[in-house]
């Protein structure tokens, strides 16, 4: 018995004996049939093959079913309008209970909230900084340092003398001038509650200066030891 | 090609995977009994009877904790075969390691055709179930997932990392072999 010549035919054969062609193909393959004998006689052979008994394995379902691990559920954020960050504590919690990995609505709201916060002390800085840079302190931080509060720390020095430390997650260093203000970027967490809040407040109230804007020089002081 | 019918079996699967996704713990059951029984059938040929039980529920384990991977580029049940190979040729592995089987990857092997040669009372049955047995690993893989399993070359060569073409290669030298075989 010669080989059949037609590689295409014999490539759609085990197809055809498992009865999984469509009607084009399987009337060409059975046209083919009707002249090639070697093709006949691989057919029989697969039907045979196809037709061998197969070892039953009894598989338990509901064991394997019953080992698998449950899907993830969704992360639930409780987002509610109450001050300070209590709201996003549980939110974290909510999400760390439920799966390992955060979603990406997650981190997107961890955005917002940061990019509103950074926002709003990059505002605060902008609007009252220049006139108080004069003398490498700006007014917002001249007058966090008498109030004792708000958005700027007062720092005091080894000399005795105050300087201001924006503390900036984001910012940016503006001039480079020999001042007397440190500017660093460092951990909101630096905040108190009534801090953050403040500054939330001081942005809902802001009335929309262009970010175009020029940006004040912000006098920079190195202080030993310090960002 | 055209399996219209395996893609309504793709198109089934992906429902039931999207509804385990979204927390329904039945389809799971659904995924696991509509392939269980073929992942049975595969580790046998390929040489595990022993413990295939335990090879089945490691793949829908391995399967279940990688879904989110699975981009439907094939069948799942092709993306299951590939794991189950691919922990069947672990443990091969790591009993050569062992010392105790010297081959892992081709030559002959116990297979479920072995023990099915004493449970066929046709004489011709046998003799065809011992020349199966008798193919390379490779070539055994994949005759029994063309012929047996259906399976195309295109997803015969995702289940064994290689390439259509040496799917076709392997089954047609397998079809040759087999008739070498029963002509002795």
């Amino acid at each position: 018995m010669t080989e059949c010549r037609t590689p295409q035919i014999q490539d759609l054969l085990p197809d055809y004996a498992a009865a999984s062609l469509d009607a084009a193909q399987r009337s060409v393959v059975e046209a083919h049939l009707l002249t090639c004998e070697p093709c006949g006689a691989d057919l029989l052979l697969l039907r045979r093959v196809r037709a061998l008994p197969v070892t039953v394995v009894e598989v338990d379902v509901a064991r394997i079913v019953a080992g698998l691990s449950r899907p993830a559920s969704r992360p639930v954020l409780r987002l509610e309008p109450t001050a300070g960050r209590e709201p996003l504590a549980r939110a974290t919690a909510a999400v760390n209970v439920s799966r390992r990995r955060w979603s990406p609505s997650v981190w997107k709201v961890a955005a917002a909230v940061g990019v509103m916060v950074v926002g709003g002390a990059s505002v605060l800085v902008t609007r009252h900084a220049p006139g108080g840079a004069v003398n490498g302190r700006s007014s917002q931080a001249q007058s966090a340092a008498e109030t004792g509060s708000g958005l700027v720390r007062p720092l005091t020095r080894s000399g005795g003398e105050v300087a201001s430390a924006e503390s900036v997650a984001l910012g940016r260093t503006r001039g480079t001038s020999p001042g007397r203000v440190s500017v660093s970027y460092g951990d909101l967490g630096d905040y108190s509650e009534a801090e953050l809040q403040g500054m939330l407040d001081r942005l809902e109230r802001w009335d929309g200066a262009s970010s175009t804007e020029p940006l004040p020089s912000l006098p920079v002081v190195s202080i030993p030891g310090g960002l | 090609m055209i399996h219209a019918e395996q893609q309504d079996e793709s198109a089934l699967d992906s429902a039931l995977i999207d509804q385990w996704k979204a927390g329904d713990e039945r389809a799971a059951t659904a995924i696991v009994a509509r392939h269980a029984g073929a992942l049975a059938r595969f580790a046998v040929r390929l040489g595990a009877e022993e413990d295939v039980d335990e090879l089945v529920q490691d793949t829908f384990v391995r399967a279940f904790s990688a879904l989110d991977t699975f981009r439907s580029d094939s069948s799942l049940r092709t993306w299951l075969f590939t794991i189950e190979r691919r922990l069947v040729i672990d443990r091969r592995r790591a009993t050569a390691r062992r010392g105790r089987e010297v081959d892992i990857d081709d030559g002959y092997a116990a297979t479920g055709y072995d023990a099915l040669d004493t449970l066929l009372a046709d004489e011709a049955a046998q003799r065809l179930s011992a020349s199966i047995g008798r193919l390379t690993r490779m070539q055994r893989e994949v005759f029994t997932l063309r012929v047996q399993e259906g399976l195309s070359y295109k997803e015969i060569a995702d289940i064994l990392e290689s390439s259509e073409g040496a799917a076709r290669v392997h089954y047609h030298n397998a079809m040759r072999a087999v008739k070498e075989f029963l002509d002795d």
